[in-house]
């Protein structure tokens, strides 16, 4: 575990003295744990909305998910050149669905990680 | 964020901006471990659609192509894992390295061919100005 030391203002120090019996070390350790994990979460699900949307724009786009989209550009050539005449640097959609894919996955991991603590 | 790509992606869109017109940004996003900037652009007649990925441990999956007024593709610079640019490299092994970025160029006749080395947008804006002026 990290240690990270931060300084508390007095006036914060003397109302959570005046609010809770506990000591101020373990509140303000739990209060800041708990905005921290609060904060963490919206910006990790920011992410995770923001992937999610741009892979769905190319399931949509392409009627596929990548998975299968893979297999088909693999298989299929007549429909590798339906692509190529709808637009000829097509392939670049596929780098990018691949990057958000992988985008995906790392914040997914650490939702995972977050969640546990 | 430990590691950021902003200012490099920044002088790519600056530099586009200067050099090409009507310029729009299809993709830009930073993330922890990689980052993304695809963008296209008119130089003359010609339709220029570039893409860049960047990841974290310094590698790069780049494209730089140019396209007539019909759309066609007239010239492609990129490392994607293109299968005959990693024969031309492998030779008879190429099967042990399928996905190999390799930097080679697309010809208006198809061809590939391996570059000496990777190619960068400056290099790609300098061949621009070179071959097709």
């Amino acid at each position: 575990m990290a240690m990270l030391t931060l300084t508390l203002e007095n006036k914060y120090v003397d109302i959570l003295k005046d609010l809770d019996s506990s000591p101020v070390e373990i509140i303000a350790k739990k209060i800041l744990t708990d905005a921290v994990q609060h904060y963490a979460l919206e910006r990790i699900n920011e992410r995770i909305t923001k992937a999610r949307q741009q892979i769905l724009f190319f399931e949509t786009k392409y009627g596929l998910v990548y998975e299968e989209f893979q297999k088909r550009i693999s298989a299929d050539t007549g429909f590798v050149q339906q692509l190529e005449q709808a637009d000829p640097v097509w392939d670049l959609d596929l780098e990018t669905w691949q990057y958000y894919i992988e985008v995906l996955s790392t914040w997914l991991g650490r939702l995972q990680n977050i969640s546990k603590m | 964020m430990a590691w950021t790509i902003a200012k490099h992606i920044e002088n790519v869109i600056t530099k586009a901006e200067h050099f090409l017109q009507d310029v729009k940004i299809i993709q830009h996003d930073e993330d922890i471990q990689r980052a993304i900037i695809a963008l296209e652009g008119k130089w003359q007649n010609y339709r220029v659609v570039i893409q860049e990925i960047h990841r974290v441990d310094g590698t790069i999956r780049y494209a730089y192509c140019l396209l007539n007024e019909a759309n066609k593709q007239l010239y492609r610079f990129d490392n994607s894992g293109d299968r005959l640019a990693i024969k031309l490299r492998y030779k008879a092994d190429w099967k042990k390295y399928q996905h190999a970025e390799i930097p080679h160029q697309h010809d208006p006749d198809n061809q590939v061919t391996l570059t000496n080395a990777a190619m960068t947008f400056e290099d790609f804006l300098m061949w621009l100005s070179n071959k097709m002026e």
